[in-house]
């Protein structure tokens, strides 16, 4: 029943890899991606910038709005078409997580739980998660990850009130999680 | 020795490891838990926690992209 | 296995066919589409998360991940740092122009947000990649709450007013830099040890 070697720290399911090896290849290959699009890797811009494009079909003008007209902001928005660097980066990434999966036979589609009231947790994490990402101008990858590496204080500034919101997120939610 | 279990097909985390952690202080010494989780995270946190508070446990076979894992109590 | 030998063969020919179709678009956009499969393999392997590099620390005393991140963070100092030298002496264009009450509060917001939802923005890439569909829901909060957040964001510049971002090299040479970040990851790391240590967990 137990497991052999004590000094051994189990990684779980068969066919896990150790997280140092995931803290290894999250800094290589974000160098990589510096190297090659002049920034590093950055996901909730690709969510602005789609929702806007989604707004701008119903015939609403985002383009307006104070965010896209300064910062060096100014051609994102127009400049965002389907060939755009950050969208199939991400693209990507899901598609790696979906082929990792599979090769070790753990990729199942699993469907949302009928609770609406998980859903509803789900729904809700995800809208304060979008919206202090694009107050920060990035999430825990660009801002936290990418800050901190590139000698900006604004990452260390991520880390430091994340932590804050942590700990007040696990205060809020722990009896309705 | 008898036998509880948990189903927490669905959860995300923190929820798998928080409630088994839970289960299992409260459970009796020699209980056994049946742990059912979908998350594959979670199957790392649950082993990587009975490892380091001595519960030896069992992964069972991995069925439809559900996970099985037997925890025994130990004191 | 046929299954297995099946998944060989036609994994990387979808990925290298969608990468030719790219590249006939913008050969940057194909790079950038074989590095995002890279990243997302390697991470969902090793169980990457942010978020519970935060939350299991705090909660469970279970300090794996947030070494992890900070190992990350070591690196990729190093590497940032040596193409910056390079290429922008001046001052990595990084997103953050300005920083503003928004660049405080967004942060809290987002760490507390990533509770409820069971991860951070990459986490939710990566689980939809594992087929978990209740992350559908994260990403459809994540492109609402992106959208409400840069209608906001005139708003919150406002709050407080606006200062220029600090580029520890510009601000200290990069000696000063060098000495600041890694004191600060030390502390990081210290701090890590320090709660694993004290074993009592805020459950």
């Amino acid at each position: 029943m137990p497991e052999n070697d004590p000094r051994r720290v189990p990684v779980g399911p068969p066919g896990a890899w150790p997280y140092w090896v995931g803290g290894v290849a999250l800094a290589l290959i974000n160098t990589l991606i510096l190297l090659a699009d002049d920034r590093p890797w950055g996901i909730t811009l690709v969510f602005t910038l789609l929702g806007s494009r989604a707004l701008q079909s119903v015939g609403l003008h985002p383009e307006n709005w104070t965010y896209f007209n300064q910062g060096g902001r100014d051609t994102l928005l127009s400049q965002f078409g389907w060939a755009d660097t950050y969208l199939w980066l991400n693209l990507g990434v899901v598609a790696g997580a979906l082929l990792g999966s599979l090769a070790v036979g753990e990729f199942a589609i699993r469907p949302w739980p009928k609770k609406w009231r998980k859903l509803l947790l789900s729904l809700g994490g995800g809208v304060l998660m979008g919206y202090g990402a694009r107050l920060a101008l990035g999430c825990s990858v660009g801002a936290h990850i990418g800050g901190i590496s590139s000698f900006s204080l604004h990452g260390w500034i991520f880390a430091v009130m994340l932590l804050v919101g942590a700990l007040a997120g696990i205060r809020l939610f722990r009896r309705i999680l | 020795m008898s036998r509880r279990s948990l189903d927490l097909v669905g959860e995300v985390c923190p929820v798998p490891l928080m409630r088994t952690s839970e289960e299992v202080s409260r459970m009796a010494a020699g209980t056994e838990l049946l742990v059912e989780t979908d998350y594959p995270r979670a199957l790392t946190n649950i082993t990587q926690w009975c490892f380091r508070h001595g519960h030896p446990y069992e992964i069972l076979d991995y069925r439809r992209g559900i996970y099985r894992v037997i925890i025994r109590k130990t004191p | 296995m046929p299954g297995k030998a099946l998944f060989a063969l036609t994994a990387p020919s979808v990925v290298l066919l969608v990468a030719w179709r790219l590249w006939e678009q913008n050969p940057d956009t194909a790079v950038m589409w074989l590095l995002g499969i890279a990243m997302g393999a390697m991470l969902q392997r090793s169980r990457y998360c942010v978020a519970a590099a935060y939350r299991d620390t705090v909660m469970f005393g279970d300090t794996g991940l947030a070494r992890s991140l900070l190992l990350a963070l070591a690196i990729s100092s190093v590497t940032f740092g040596v193409i910056q030298a390079m290429r922008w002496p001046d001052g990595f264009p990084i997103a953050a122009q300005r920083i503003s009450a928004g660049t405080l509060a967004g942060p809290v917001l987002f760490g507390i947000g990533m509770i409820p939802a069971g991860g951070c923005a990459a986490s939710t890439l990566l689980r939809l990649g594992e087929g978990n569909l209740r992350f559908l829901w994260t990403l459809a909060g994540l492109v609402l709450g992106s959208l409400l957040g840069a209608y906001h964001f005139g708003w919150w510049e406002k709050l407080l007013g606006t200062a220029q971002p600090v580029y520890l090299p510009a601000a200290l040479g990069w000696p000063g830099a060098i000495l600041v970040q890694s004191s600060l990851l030390l502390a990081a790391f210290l701090v890590i040890k320090w709660w694993e240590r004290r074993g009592s967990v805020l459950l």
